[in-house]
């Protein structure tokens, strides 16, 4: 399933693409590029004369700060973007599900006194941690097989539930950006051949984006 | 080929009937004793096996040598070179080129000279090999060290105020605090090698302990995980720091919740190499341990895994030792499997540290509990046999074992005699005095002049005479307790070449009973010469050679000789009709014609 990424990537490169047409001056980029090419170029034509170098050097600053000043705002955008899916996409592709026989904590937060129930396929290995600490309750689970389904927390006047997985699959459940869930599930770190998908994340929609330029 | 340190042939003919796979390569192959080396200490005789080579070639012969230019004593197998050039920023000193892990043992191996002829090598958890040979590929085995740089230090937190914080052998004990249900613990890894001070690195681990239940949270790093008291942990992974947010190395360790009620006990594994993200170089290629780690889990990757310092500590008692070493086994059972899987064709070479290391703990009384890690090696070896029927399997062990009751002080003997010298008032050795000294389990070293920093010893004549007097007299000593010889053979090495300023110049062969004492074995002094072994290490190899051969079992049938140590290279290189290298003196145990 982590194939999926290719299409999340792809569509994310649409997006950049779209944004940097919609909150960009391209005319003025073009033109802050152009005078940096001209003044690379002084650089290599004027190496006999120091002050023309040191000139030149300087206006490539000053248009380099310019072009940074001119993607702010599309960077800005896309970082908006990128922060409210970071959280859905971590869950999905940086971590796998439990496999039969693993092992798990589930920790629910604030809370002193609850009770879990598990789906079937899942087995509650340990009595309940109460870190009085931190006002956690922690619990060891094990996958018995493949399965997926809802934990669910009792509390005084609360039913908390989340959903686990174990088998094949993708972790699904949305998540606020800097947000903590109040039961958290501990899943196995995944890679994609042996890579963080975030590096396939980016390589991807870069190039997704490149084409849809062309 | 499998290799069992210390299985040993007496324990194996008493359980013929237990070992059903063993006795059936003994009744379709062959099965005889196996001649060890001298002394025969594990890495001495693994290096033997592995380079075909005498210790006065290979350059081991003990698990401690000394320097004779500081008479300080060091692990014979590897050491750690450190960056030639640094830059000094304040309390920072940033390496300006690569430290490096020197592999001490020389010769070559013979997988190397395998995969010179294209025939490739899987060799597992080899001893003697670290950092692993760049040849084929592997793991390296005995004389890895934990993330500490030591050859296991284990952690152990208790609110006892009856086991006050000291360093032991191979651990160390610290007090805990549990405050609001919380213990906040200190978890030692590297030395800071970026610091001027070397300050040791460290980590927080969190207990969180439920105030009713027997079950605590123990948090270390990002890693989690609820443990009973009782039970194990899995591996917990945490990043050192070196340098804050920028530079850290990755360990790993297992805990083991002893108490919660009424007494807080926790004991945590020495902190071992990560295989999955690796900082010192355990593997060859060193992406072969992530591999492993990938598709297996984490393992040990400490070269002993199994703790006896927590159980000569008093830490562990005898069943929570099982059932670490029972963790061990579980992840050499694992690494095999992932061996057999996929081993295609040339050698493959598998090591079990786990009847060495129960050995010294359970020989002659626990005998039971002995026997069931023997069979777990027999099914092992059945699955071997079962997974590649057509190979040629050979099960072979470094050395066997013997009791270990009464220990040796020689450098008390030594001192008696007037061939060694204290400083006044201190247990401090009077180098200027001395003439000879005791280091490592089988060493005796002649304080020479012109090798040793204050030498008093003439070379020659002088030399001579006093190994002529000194053998003669501890052959010559009895036990006074029962007046037995604890000593059944010296043998003086005479060494030249690049080995002779390491080597011993009398090698002792203690009878069946006896050993060096633990104090002689770092170069230190007993109080005693004598003295009962009174150690949960109750068994021991380091002693006469004759009296602790090891095991060969083959799937073919072997010359009826008796086989030795060295002949197995030359055996393996034989199988593929490639001659002995040059310097093995070794012959191959299969009939003439009979290579693959």
């Amino acid at each position: 399933m982590t194939w999926t990424l290719i299409p999340v990537s792809a569509i994310y490169g649409l997006a950049a693409t779209l944004v940097f047409r919609r909150f960009t001056n391209r005319a003025s980029i073009r033109r802050t590029v152009n005078r940096m090419m001209a003044h690379a170029m002084e650089l290599r034509l004027f190496l006999d004369s120091p002050v023309l170098v040191l000139r030149a050097q300087r206006d490539l600053l000053r248009e380099n700060i310019r072009l940074l000043r001119l993607m702010l705002l599309p960077c800005a955008v896309l970082a908006l973007i990128f922060v409210v899916l970071f959280p859905q996409l971590d869950a999905m592709y940086g971590y796998a599900p439990l496999r039969p026989g693993d092992r798990s904590v589930v920790t629910v937060r604030d809370s002193d006194d609850a009770v879990l129930e598990v789906p079937a396929g899942i087995e509650i290995e340990t009595p309940a941690v109460h870190a009085v600490h931190d006002h956690q309750i922690s619990w060891r689970v094990r996958a018995l097989g493949e399965t997926s389904g809802e934990l669910r927390v009792r509390e005084t006047g609360r039913v908390v539930t989340r959903h686990i997985v174990a088998g094949n699959g993708l972790i699904y459940g949305m998540r606020l950006p800097f947000s903590k869930s109040t039961i958290e599930i501990r899943y196995p770190r995944r890679t994609i051949l042996g890579t963080n998908w975030m590096v396939w994340f980016f390589v991807t929609s870069c190039a997704a984006a490149i084409g849809y330029r062309r | 080929m499998i290799g069992v340190d210390g299985m040993d042939p007496g324990f194996v003919e008493r359980h013929w009937v237990d070992l059903p796979r063993l006795a059936n390569m003994r009744s379709r192959g062959s099965f005889s004793r196996l001649a060890t080396t001298m002394p025969p200490q594990s890495p001495t005789a693994w290096s033997t096996f592995i380079t075909g080579l005498d210790p006065a070639e290979h350059g081991i012969f003990d698990f401690v040598h000394r320097d004779p230019g500081t008479m300080q004593p060091f692990l014979s197998m590897s050491e750690t070179e450190d960056a030639r050039f640094r830059l000094p920023l304040g309390p920072w000193e940033l390496p300006l080129s690569r430290s490096h892990v020197v592999l001490l043992r020389k010769g070559k191996a013979f997988w190397q000279t395998l995969e010179e002829h294209g025939i490739p090598a899987t060799i597992v958890h080899m001893p003697v090999n670290y950092p692993p040979v760049e040849s084929g590929e592997g793991l390296a085995g005995m004389g890895t060290p934990d993330l500490q740089g030591t050859q296991g230090t284990f952690s152990y937190y208790t609110d006892d105020p009856g086991d006050p914080p000291r360093a032991v052998s191979g651990g160390v004990i610290s007090h805990a605090e549990v405050v609001g249900g919380r213990a906040v613990l200190r978890l030692d890894g590297p030395p800071n090698s970026l610091r001027k001070d070397r300050r040791t690195s460290s980590v927080e681990l969190i207990v969180d302990v439920d105030p009713q239940q027997p079950v605590a949270r123990v948090t270390v790093g990002d890693s989690v995980a609820v443990v009973r008291e009782g039970e194990w942990s899995g591996w917990l992974t945490a990043d050192f720091p070196l340098l804050p947010h920028l530079i850290s190395v990755r360990g790993m360790a297992r805990v083991f919740v002893k108490q919660l009620h009424p007494r807080f006990e926790v004991y945590v594994s020495p902190v071992n190499v990560d295989p999955a993200s690796p900082d010192l170089p355990i593997s060859t290629p060193h992406s072969y341990s992530r591999e492993i780690a990938r598709q297996t889990g984490r393992f040990y990757t400490l070269g002993i895994p199994e703790d006896t310092s927590a159980m000569r500590q008093g830490v562990f008692d005898l069943p929570e030792f099982l059932s670490q070493s029972r963790l061990a086994l579980d992840d050499e059972r694992k690494l095999l499997e992932y061996s057999l899987d996929h081993f295609r064709d040339g050698l493959l070479f598998f090591y079990f540290s786990s009847v060495d290391q129960n050995s010294h703990m359970l020989w002659g009384q626990h005998d039971a509990e002995l026997l069931n890690i023997y069979r777990a090696i027999d099914a092992a070896i059945g699955e071997v046999l079962r997974r590649k029927p057509t190979a040629e399997v050979m099960v072979m062990s470094d050395h066997g074992f013997a009791s270990f009751d009464r220990s040796v002080d020689l450098n008390r003997w030594l001192y008696d005699q007037q061939l060694l010298a204290l400083k006044k008032g201190s247990q401090e050795i009077d180098w200027a005095r001395t003439r000879m000294y005791a280091m490592g389990l089988n060493g005796l070293y002649l304080n020479l002049a012109g090798r040793e920093r204050q030498g008093i010893v003439q070379p020659g004549s002088e030399s001579q005479a006093l190994i002529q007097r000194v053998t003669s007299e501890l052959l010559a000593l009895r036990d006074p307790a029962n007046g037995r010889a604890p000593i059944e053979t010296l043998v003086a090495t005479h060494v030249s070449g690049p080995n002779a300023r390491i080597a011993p110049d009398l090698i002792v062969g203690y009878g069946p009973g006896y050993r060096a004492s633990w104090e002689s074995g770092v170069g230190a002094i007993a109080a005693r010469t004598f003295e009962d072994n009174t150690d949960a290490w109750i068994a021991d190899h380091c002693i006469n050679p004759a009296d602790v051969p090891g095991v060969l079992f083959t799937t073919r049938k072997i010359q009826p000789t008796n086989p030795s140590l060295k002949d197995l290279p030359v055996s393996l290189l034989a199988l593929f009709g490639i001659a002995p290298e040059p310097g093995m003196t070794g012959r191959s145990i299969y009939p003439q014609g009979s290579s693959q």
